[in-house]
């Protein structure tokens, strides 16, 4: 089982530090987020003070960039990290594409498939000095007279996508080389939903299941005050049960009509006590790891015959305090190799 | 006074940190980094850990390739990593690049940068706020409703630089723009000629004063004892120029419309740069674009140039030289500018 670890935000040193004490404590990588910032510039912040760490994307915004933008900031940060980047791309949600980014948003399976293919495309050509093409229905580019004037660091930048539900699984078996969970992916989840479409895609590409690394993301609170960390679990999940999106995933799990409670509070009264305190302590299990050292080793255990790889991390709700740093603490040294 | 400023890029990450290392000790006001075969971001930040002082910029990142909010964000995270030492620049980049390489709209591009300016400032300075942003002009219709950046911005303001040939870019610059970065092109006749009233009319029309407004000038600059050698790789520079055909009225402004475009002439035969183009090149147009002679005569050279600028930028035109022979040029622009 591969170990990673969320990238958080910070100023330089602060991330440079949190990086240093990922790779001292043996973890494989470390993916950075695209909401309040962009995941580029934390992890092109990191690379030059790290040896081994692979640095990824969890994920990048597929539309709010052009393809080609996309390619060159790959193979720039697989540059900058002599090899070590992951490209993780999503087609983020429909609203916040729409009306945020002001970008078409499209159908998203098939307007992400084509971002990857593109951006695959322009990767593995940049350096060849030939014409560059690509006619989709979403994406059309055509680059010629242009090289770029620095081979490759390897031949091949790995893709991931993320995905929450079955589309996006099936498309990431025909076509990434990983597929990012989401937060909110239970066992239940992985199991009944996220597996047999993968399954789906691959057969549909005639690839094979070593093809694609599956990754689930964690968020991990390991703590003694077991009621407190409770809390800081509960407002993570309350975030995650406000998006429409996910209502088929909670309804899957039976708490459709507590996270549709969830979803009129917040509307009102937005994050705060009135929907922290509608989470039952069954969502917190099904979707967050909370507990003492063994608990949580245990739980994560559980994960090992689903998926390939966890991603570890911390609530987001906190960001950047203290408590954040101490949980990122417990975590390096707790699961220290 | 003026201060000196030197690029960002290289071929490895461990090469870069020590180039901006070092020009942070020799005391180089900022570095930039460039897109076209890269994205400028990553540059910067890949460097900010390993400096204190020195400014990093996009000089620049292409406008319209990237959402407003994406750049926006960018800007910010970049802002918060360094603590305060980013300048973000940009430009509109060609209509080819746009529309064929990126798949995006270019539209006109005067109007189009303008919005993309006023936007990416928009969200820069409220994004912390929590209060909904509302945008819709011609090229962009953002709704940004639900959404608070949890940090407040290092500084109340990221300077928006923007990358300028043309007169009307020059003046949109000094309408909207906190400075303008001036393309390596401009010579001391462009400078004299269509910069400086075009930079008045733009503050004119934005009623500010010159000292609201940041020049940049990019400058080539060979320094060697050797002429011919010098004059040898300069002539490289405004024959990769003269292959686009955007930059033809400015290369016959300075009377040289003839050589470029049997310039242009060599590139589409040969499908590509030939050795044949820089022998076009004459002394006086390589002269004309690059500062070319010994230590003391380039210094005197540039001081014409920072006369009429804030900053300079010092490149030296070693593109496509292998590493050993660049060095020596590098070195001495350390030697001369550098304190």
């Amino acid at each position: 089982m591969r170990l990673y670890s969320g990238m958080g935000t910070g100023d330089a040193k602060t991330l440079i530090e949190r990086a240093q004490m990922a790779e001292s404590s043996g973890m494989d990588g470390m993916w950075a987020e695209q909401l309040n910032g962009t995941p580029f510039v934390p992890l092109a912040a990191v690379a030059g003070a790290t040896t081994k760490l692979e640095l990824g994307t969890s994920i990048a915004l597929a539309f709010t960039r052009s393809p080609l933008e996309t390619a060159l900031t790959a193979l720039d940060m697989d540059v900058i990290s002599n090899g070590r980047f992951n490209l993780g791309l999503g087609t983020g949600v429909q609203r916040l594409v729409e009306l945020w980014h002001g970008v078409p948003y499209g159908k998203a399976v098939p307007h992400l498939r084509e971002v990857v293919e593109s951006v695959r495309l322009i990767m593995e050509k940049a350096s060849k000095n030939e014409p560059i093409r690509y006619d989709g229905e979403y994406v059309q580019v055509n680059i010629r007279g242009w090289t770029r004037p620095m081979k490759p660091v390897r031949e091949k930048i790995p893709v991931y996508l993320a995905g929450v539900q079955a589309g996006l699984a099936r498309l990431a078996g025909q076509v990434a080389d990983g597929l990012l969970g989401h937060i909110i992916w239970s066992p239940f989840w992985i199991k009944e939903v996220i597996i047999p479409n993968v399954a789906k895609g691959l057969e549909r590409a005639g690839r094979e299941r070593k093809d694609i690394e599956l990754m689930v993301p964690l968020v991990v609170i390991i703590s003694r005050d077991e009621k407190e960390a409770r809390m800081d679990a509960a407002r993570e999940v309350a975030f995650f049960s406000t998006v429409r999106t996910y209502q088929p995933l909670m309804e899957a799990h039976g708490f459709g009509k507590i996270t549709e409670e969830i979803q009129k509070r917040f509307r009102e009264h937005g994050h705060s006590a009135a929907i922290w305190e509608l989470v039952t302590d069954d969502m917190i299990d099904a979707f967050t790891v909370v507990g003492n050292v063994d608990r949580v080793s245990k739980k994560m255990k559980s994960f090992e015959p689903l998926v390939d790889a966890i991603m570890v991390e911390v609530p987001g709700f906190h960001l950047d305090t203290e408590k954040n740093e101490d949980y990122r603490k417990a975590i390096f040294e707790t699961f220290s190799k | 006074m003026v201060n000196y400023s030197l690029r960002l890029d290289d071929k490895s990450l461990p090469l870069m940190i020590e180039r901006a290392k070092r020009a942070e000790e020799a005391g180089f006001e900022g570095l930039w980094a460039g897109e076209l075969a890269g994205t400028p971001y990553v540059n910067c930040a890949a460097v900010a850990g390993f400096t204190e002082r020195i400014k990093l910029g996009t000089a620049v990142a292409y406008g319209f390739v990237r959402s407003p909010m994406t750049t926006a964000l960018t800007a910010l995270d970049l802002d918060r990593l360094t603590d305060g030492r980013f300048i973000l620049g940009l430009s509109t980049s060609l209509k080819r690049i746009n529309e064929s390489w990126h798949n995006v709209t270019f539209g006109k591009p005067i109007p189009h940068i303008k919005e993309t300016v006023q936007l990416i400032r928009l969200i820069m300075e409220n994004a912390h706020k929590g209060r909904p942003i509302v945008s819709k002009g011609d090229y962009h219709d953002v709704n940004i409703a639900g959404y608070i950046r949890p940090w407040r911005p290092v500084r109340e303001k990221i300077p928006i630089y923007l990358g300028a040939v043309g007169p009307g870019m020059i003046r949109t610059a000094a309408e909207v723009g906190d400075g303008l970065l001036a393309h390596p092109v401009y010579t001391l006749k462009y400078i004299k000629e269509v910069m400086q009233p075009n930079i008045e009319e733009g503050l004119r029309r934005s009623g500010r004063d010159r000292g609201d407004f940041a020049v940049h000038l990019y400058i080539d600059v060979l320094i060697s004892d050797n002429r011919e050698q010098a004059l040898e790789i300069a002539r490289g520079t405004p024959a990769f120029y003269a292959t686009v055909r955007a930059y033809a009225p400015f290369f016959a402004l300075h009377g040289f419309e003839d050589e470029a475009k049997r310039i242009r002439e060599t590139f589409r035969e040969a499908k590509g740069f030939t050795p044949k183009a820089n022998a076009i090149v004459t002394d006086e147009m390589a002269e004309a674009f690059v500062v070319i002679g010994n230590a003391e005569e380039v210094k005197a050279k540039v001081a014409e140039y920072a006369e009429f600028a804030d900053g300079i930028i010092l490149q030296t035109p070693t593109q496509g030289m292998r590493r050993a022979e660049r060095e020596p040029w590098e070195n001495a622009v350390f030697d001369v500018f550098g304190t």
